[in-house]
């Protein structure tokens, strides 16, 4: 039995500890705003924070994140009202979204540790986040908007 | 505010009023209007053919759209096509919302579940959901809006002429009297519903979402908080959660499996064969080797540990790489000219510069296939 802390509650987990925490998330806790891509790291659909930095959720064992602050797409605001969830539904980024709770991760950790990023610096960032309706010029004008507030 | 959908199969090219059935079957609040229409395009309804008649199943299922309208005015639009990324979600239930001159901050889209006796077909692909739904759309949406107005002229003893409907509200032009969809639902529900020979359709120039860009997408607040329900987000009471390890060549078949190990993978609970369809599958399953575990990276893990012998199948020697070279050579023959204006190669052979560029590669996406069932036994 393991305690995992995310989004400011505590959950037990009596299941396998070296199962990645994607699943425990999505399957055990209920946690289905962050999502499946492809379980290899490639796609950063499945971003979390763990103390604050972005990481695949595929890639880290459950067990590697007892311990650690896990924030997920359900708890980046208590409200959903975070900045960048802002911008995302000003500048109607989404098309299918899927990626979404990924991209938007990416993003607030990104603006977190560089609250003015330059362009390339944005797109350095955000090329792991991969999306399929190819939302990359609205996911870069909002995080624009979410940095220098136009 | 109950929804309920026609239980009854409605003629096809007939819009019908069946507020008054179900409020007699007792599952429609009263005073909220609901709208039924069998809109099959390739009948004398549609002014034009958009195809969606020619679609499987769509001859003998027609496609259903409903409205109904609570005492608070609330007005609830049912979507029968699935939300893929392309907002038809959004886009079919703003042509009806469109029509009827509604409030979009007062509408609330409703999925339908798949059922396409009541609602059509409802094979959303092809690009082509608003080409064949625009038109039943908008004209449910009209015939809705008209009887709002009739039911507003009644109240007032004047001529439906006098009354035009702008905005969720119904306005007598002389007077400037007003009537709230809400208020006007349960009367408007009584009325017959207008013929489609007798419908007005907007003129374009009236249009006020269609083409306009001024609509987000109606599950935009959902998506970026994290609650927007995909299909691998289903969850069913107890559930459990299995990973299938398929033929490794398409067409190929399962000969024997060995679960022992798999089993011993912890949170694993079982291990079970997945019948498939015979080749060419299609769009069936293709079969294999479900491990079933109480989360899927357990399950996963448990599908690592199967040993399996497959029978690889008349592919068994197909090679990728031959396949590409033979599509490189064919690429490579002179094509059929289907249209050649301004006479590109005759420009080609005087260009100063040309560039020259073979395409080629797999489409490929991120998409999480996955399906619910529920068992039963």
């Amino acid at each position: 039995m393991v305690t995992l802390k995310v989004n400011g509650r505590d959950y037990p987990y009596d299941g396998d500890p070296t199962v990645p925490l994607l699943w425990v998330l999505r399957d055990e806790l209920g946690l289905t705003g962050t999502k499946f891509g492809c379980g290899e790291g490639l796609c950063g659909a499945c971003t979390v924070h763990l103390d604050g930095a972005a990481m695949r959720s595929c890639g880290i064992q459950a067990g590697d994140a007892v311990g650690k602050t896990i924030v997920t797409i359900e708890g980046l605001h208590s409200e959903g009202n975070h900045l960048v969830q802002r911008v995302w539904r000003e500048a109607n980024v989404p098309q299918c979204g899927y990626c979404h709770a990924g991209q938007i991760m990416q993003a607030a950790a990104l603006l977190a540790s560089s609250p003015k990023p330059s362009r390339d610096e944005v797109l350095t960032v955000m090329s792991g986040n991969i999306c399929r309706c190819g939302c990359y010029q609205r996911i870069a004008e909002a995080i624009t908007l979410a940095s220098t507030g136009a | 505010m109950t929804h309920m959908f026609d239980p009854d199969p409605i003629p096809t090219g007939t819009i019908v009023n069946v507020s008054r059935r179900l409020l007699l079957k007792g599952i429609v609040a009263s005073g909220t209007l609901v709208l039924g229409a069998s809109l099959r395009p390739s009948s004398a309804m549609a002014d034009w053919a958009t195809g969606a008649g020619a679609m499987p199943g769509g001859t003998v299922n027609d496609p259903h759209v409903y409205i109904s309208i609570d005492p608070s005015g609330l007005v609830t639009i049912i979507t029968n096509r699935s939300e893929m990324g392309t907002g038809v979600r959004t886009s079919l239930p703003m042509v009806v919302a469109d029509e009827l001159e509604a409030d979009w901050s007062h509408v609330r889209v409703q999925q339908a579940p798949g059922d396409e006796k009541k609602y059509g077909n409802q094979d959303t692909d092809g690009s082509r959901s608003v080409r064949h739904f625009i038109q039943p759309m908008r004209q449910c949406g009209a015939a809705m809006r008209m009887m709002l107005e009739q039911a507003a002229a009644r109240r007032w003893g004047v001529d439906p002429s006098e009354v035009k409907a702008d905005n969720h509200v119904i306005v007598h032009v002389a007077s400037g009297r007003k009537a709230g969809y809400g208020e006007l639902a349960a009367a408007a529900a009584a009325l017959p519903v207008p013929p489609v020979s007798g419908l007005k359709l907007k003129d374009p120039s009236q249009f006020r979402y269609i083409g306009k860009g001024t609509i987000s997408i109606v599950d935009l607040h959902d998506i970026t908080v994290g609650r927007a329900p995909y299909g691998i987000d289903a969850r069913i009471p107890g559930v459990k959660f299995a990973v299938v390890a398929r033929p490794p060549v398409v067409g190929g078949k399962l000969v024997t499996f060995d679960a022992s190990e798999a089993m011993k993978v912890p949170g694993v609970e079982k291990v079970v064969e997945v019948k498939g369809w015979p080749w060419p599958s299609k769009f069936m399953p293709v079969g294999g080797v479900a491990v079933v575990a109480r989360n899927t990276g357990s399950a996963i893990k448990g599908r690592d540990k199967l040993k399996i012998v497959w029978d690889d199948g008349p592919n068994a020697t197909y090679d990728s790489v031959s396949f590409r070279k033979e599509m490189e050579d064919t690429a490579g023959n002179p094509g059929t000219v289907v249209r050649n204006d301004g006479d590109a190669l005759a420009a080609l052979k005087t260009a100063a510069k040309v560039i020259s560029a073979q395409a080629g590669g797999i489409s490929g996406a991120i998409s999480a296939h996955s399906s619910s069932v529920r068992s039963l036994s």
